[in-house]
């Protein structure tokens, strides 16, 4: 998460800007990131808003006198991104069944995930 | 392969799947299920869906088993800690991420809400002349939304001959604007089509383009979408009405339709920026193509290949790129693209101060743009090329005759001459106007440069911008020199340009070279099939329409207009083994018909068998194939006795109850249909035009366009046939877009085809 906090340039001048890190695994498409961007750049209050829909998260730098924390998760909620629920929904769900027969073979093998694929998807992710 | 891109793209996959179902349920409740879904101007339906399943959607209700066709492709998210082969459920779920968000697309037009509207954007090239419904509606702005037909079709040929090689898709932003028009003019100086779409946080390199006042539109070569990754499906849209188009595949040969995609069109995808699991998702879409996708940030890569000719995923982190500027960078991240795609692109450094290359062809310079201008309305411009001995051309000498343009106050105009003088071992006096008409795609290739016309008409613009960077008049013969070395190195060996705005030198010059326009017009007059032993084939189109072949003669042109009997001879000359080869057409069979024996060989040899024979000058019994490039085509209306001419650039119904997208679906493809022809627009001029059935006074109907286009030419073909009216008789749109319109029309204005004796 790091790397996205240091991609915001600070606000020069204004201290009293509050930054927060919301969770909001609804949106995970870029349609979502505008609609999300679009919702909370018209709160009063808000200054500054980075919507990553490949994090899941959303940035928001935020007047605390004028916006409160609440208000902003409420606005999210009510767009249809509540903060931390509603993961995307996974219409399959596994049954133990394999569709193509070879796999009940393969399913015997089962090993670790790769290294590589573990690092790169989890903290030492470097983008 | 990544466990952890399969993850996210299954899951991504899932969301889009029931975000489709629930916006589709939503849209049915609130418009019904009968409300009409279509794209605009295109007669492939929602065309990945029509390709891929065969089913013509119409209607809302029609996406229902389309969904659920997708949701029956979704897999379960890979567990933990099982390790399978998960790139088969990762390329189910990447098509029915496809199917979902092309479903999406049409619920959104339905709804009104596509194209997306984007305040202040003019699109050059515009979709106004195709989809005026749309201009109109989105107000003084709106993204491109899918490729129209029309367009598909006049990118085919560039597609098919080379020029194009390709098409990138670029989802989401790059890093800095400056990044962004490194990355696109990078992809425009290799000719490579390029399709936007996406965004990150909210910034789409569309938006990145637009403020820094980049062109975009058909005529660019720059296509943006829409400003979310989901508009990416009409990039793939367009892939698969190429294989419908031109690989005269069936909807529903999904198989069939995807391989042809991987071998014969060259895309890729380039990912900017955060990837997340619907860019994914997608990503496995594109795949499925045999696209491979580049990202410039760091995720795993899939480097196997097998679905793509190539590697499947590569990750070439911006930063990493080992380059001091972002224009370096971007020259390597699309080279490595390239590469990884396996395009083949040729270069040739043109030593002028403004980038180059076929991509700036379309570039439209308005007045207000303008530093200087050559013809047109207020001065004159000629370009004239000839051959000379061996020892009177001093090649690469480039010379300026008279006075440059600085002293011509700006948005003026000056009188100019481009003569060019070239020798060869393999030259011929017959070539040179083969090479002279070159010149106007060579100058059009340079940025902020725009040549119209041909010979003494020629109207030759310069920016402002260009002028600023330095670009001026000895330019032209640098450009000129080096593309002539180029693309005819096999003819011409030496290349000499003088460039004349001395009044003097313009004034004997002009003369000149009106003499010899006119000793070719008679020499070219005189050419007739009878006169020549050889035609000439034409298999350019064969990579995408595989069965098709043009046969060229004398009097009769190729179908797409761009090549006639003297270009096929050049270009034998230039590639032996290329697509025009000679026929020895032999003592005819039929020569009223046009069957040769030599013409029928080729036509059987070169379609595969698909083709027994080909009558020449006839419509109605085994006519000439069509790939998909025609400039019009004709069609039979039996009721009228005759036949009508629509040309590719007429959007309107014609009296067949079709328009030319409908109508090219038929004619297209390679395959012999009786009664229904494409043809290059001066086939119609021609005395041999389907002779056989009676010639042109058999044309009952013909798109007005045509008729104003060809004015000059079409007049002197109507005194040839004795009825100098004639053109005042045939009907247009304007006046017939039904049978009965026309039955009447044509009665009332006594048109001779009702009188000659019955087609059928
Ligand atoms: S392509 Fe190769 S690495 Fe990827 S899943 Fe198949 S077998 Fe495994
Ligand atoms: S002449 Fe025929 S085959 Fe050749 S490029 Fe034109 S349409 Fe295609």
């Amino acid at each position: 998460m790091e790397q996205i906090v240091l991609d915001i340039q600070p606000i020069s001048g204004d201290h009293h800007l509050e930054k927060v890190v919301l969770d909001v695994p609804a949106m995970w498409a870029d349609h979502h990131v505008l609609k999300v961007r679009a919702v909370l750049t018209s709160l009063e209050g808000v200054q500054d808003v980075y919507a990553s829909s490949a994090w899941k998260q959303v940035l928001v730098s935020f007047d605390p006198s004028k916006i409160s924390q609440a208000a902003i998760e409420q606005a999210l909620a009510e767009a249809g991104y509540p903060v931390g629920a509603g993961e995307v929904p996974v219409l399959v769900q596994h049954d133990g069944i394999r569709r193509d027969p070879r796999w009940e073979v393969l399913g015997a093998r089962v090993t670790k995930t790769n290294q590589v694929d573990i690092e790169m998807s989890g903290e030492f992710r470097k983008y | 392969m990544s466990r952890y891109i399969a993850t996210r793209a299954i899951r991504g996959a899932n969301g889009i799947v029931a975000e489709a179902e629930a916006l589709l349920k939503k849209a049915m409740a609130e418009k019904g299920p009968k409300a009409h879904v279509a794209f605009p101007n295109t007669a492939y339906y929602l065309p990945v869906i029509y390709g891929m399943l065969g089913i013509q959607v119409t209607k809302l209700e029609d996406l229902v088993p389309v969904l659920e066709h997708a949701k029956n492709l979704l897999h379960p998210v890979p567990e933990e800690n099982l390790w399978t082969p998960y790139l088969g459920e990762t390329l189910d779920c990447g098509m029915a991420t496809l199917l979902a968000a092309e479903a999406i697309e049409g619920i959104r037009f339905a709804l009104g809400e596509q194209p997306e509207p984007y305040p202040g954007l003019r699109l050059a090239g515009g979709t106004s002349f195709t989809s005026p419904e749309f201009e109109r509606a989105a107000g003084d702005g709106h993204l491109n939304g899918p490729i129209d037909d029309i367009q598909l079709r006049s990118w085919g040929i560039q597609l098919v001959d080379g020029r194009m090689p390709g098409f990138a898709a670029i989802v989401g932003a790059a890093r800095t604007n400056r990044a962004a028009v490194a990355i696109v003019r990078e992809l425009q100086r290799r000719n490579i089509l390029i399709f936007l779409s996406g965004n990150v946080n909210g910034r789409s390199i569309i938006d990145q383009l637009h403020e820094e006042g980049v062109e975009m539109g058909y005529d660019t070569y720059i296509v943006p979408f829409g400003r979310d990754t989901i508009s990416a499906i009409y990039a793939l849209g367009f892939a698969t009405r190429s294989a419908l188009t031109f690989g005269g595949m069936k909807p529903g040969q999904w198989r069939e339709i995807l391989l042809y995609n991987k071998y014969r069109v060259f895309a890729f995808v380039l990912a900017l920026g955060e990837v997340d699991d619907l860019k994914y998702a997608a990503a496995a879409g594109a795949i499925s193509y045999g696209f491979p996708v580049i990202a410039d940030t760091v995720i795993p890569q899939i480097l196997p290949t097998g679905v793509t000719r190539y590697e499947h995923v590569i990750s070439m982190p911006w930063n990493e790129i080992d380059a001091p500027t972002d224009e370096e960078k971007a020259a390597k991240l699309v080279q490595r693209a390239i590469e990884v795609r396996g395009v083949k692109v040729k270069i040739t450094e043109i030593p002028i101060p403004v980038p180059y290359g076929s991509a700036f062809e379309g570039e439209v310079v308005r007045r207000k743009d303008m530093r200087v201008e050559f013809g047109g309305k207020n001065s004159r411009a000629f370009e004239y090329l000839y051959m000379a001995d061996w020892d009177e051309v001093e090649d690469g000498k480039i010379e300026v005759v008279g006075p440059d343009f600085s002293h011509v106050p700006m948005e003026g105009s000056m009188d100019m001459g481009i003569v060019v003088k070239v020798a060869g071992r393999k030259m011929q006096k017959d070539f040179e106007p083969v090479l002279e008409r070159q010149i106007h795609y060579f100058i059009n290739g340079a940025s902020g440069v725009q040549h119209i016309g041909q010979r003494d008409i020629a109207w030759i613009r310069i920016s402002k911008a260009a002028a600023e960077k330095g670009f001026t008049l000895r330019h032209f013969g640098d450009i000129l020199h080096a593309r002539f070395h180029a693309d005819f190195g096999a003819i011409v060996d030496k290349v000499q340009v003088t460039i004349y705005t001395d009044p003097k030198a313009i004034q004997e010059w002009l003369e000149r070279a009106r003499q010899a326009y006119h000793e070719r017009n008679i020499r070219l007059a005189n050419m007739t099939d009878e006169s020549v032993d050889t035609f000439y084939t034409c298999t350019l189109c064969q990579s995408f329409a595989p069965t098709h072949v043009c046969i060229i003669s004398p009097e009769r042109l190729g179908l797409c207009g761009a090549y006639n009997w003297l270009d096929c001879r050049a270009s034998h000359e230039i590639n032996p083994t290329g697509p025009n080869q000679p026929i020895l057409k032999g003592a005819p069979i039929d020569p009223v018909k046009g069957y040769w024996p030599g013409v029928n060989e080729v036509a059987r040899k070169l379609s595969q068998g698909k083709v027994q024979e080909v009558a020449m000058y006839s419509i109605m019994e085994n006519p000439m194939t069509a790939c998909g490039c025609f400039e019009c085509i004709m069609m039979i209306i039996p009721e009228a006795n005759g036949f009508m001419v629509v040309s590719r650039e007429d959007p309107s119904m014609t009296p067949a109850g079709m328009t030319f997208s409908t109508l090219a679906g038929m004619a297209g493809g390679g395959l012999q249909t009786p009664g229904v022809m494409g043809i290059g627009k001066y086939y119609l001029t021609s005395k041999k035009f389907i002779s056989a059935d009676g010639g042109f006074k058999r044309i009952v109907w013909m798109s007005s366009i045509l008729k104003e286009t060809m004015a000059e030419e079409l007049k002197a073909v109507a005194e040839r046939e004795g009825i100098p009216d004639l053109i005042d008789r045939i009907a247009d749109e304007r006046v017939a877009t039904t049978v009965e319109e026309l039955l009447a029309w044509l009665e009332e204005h006594d048109h001779p085809a009702l009188t000659m004796p019955p087609l059928l």
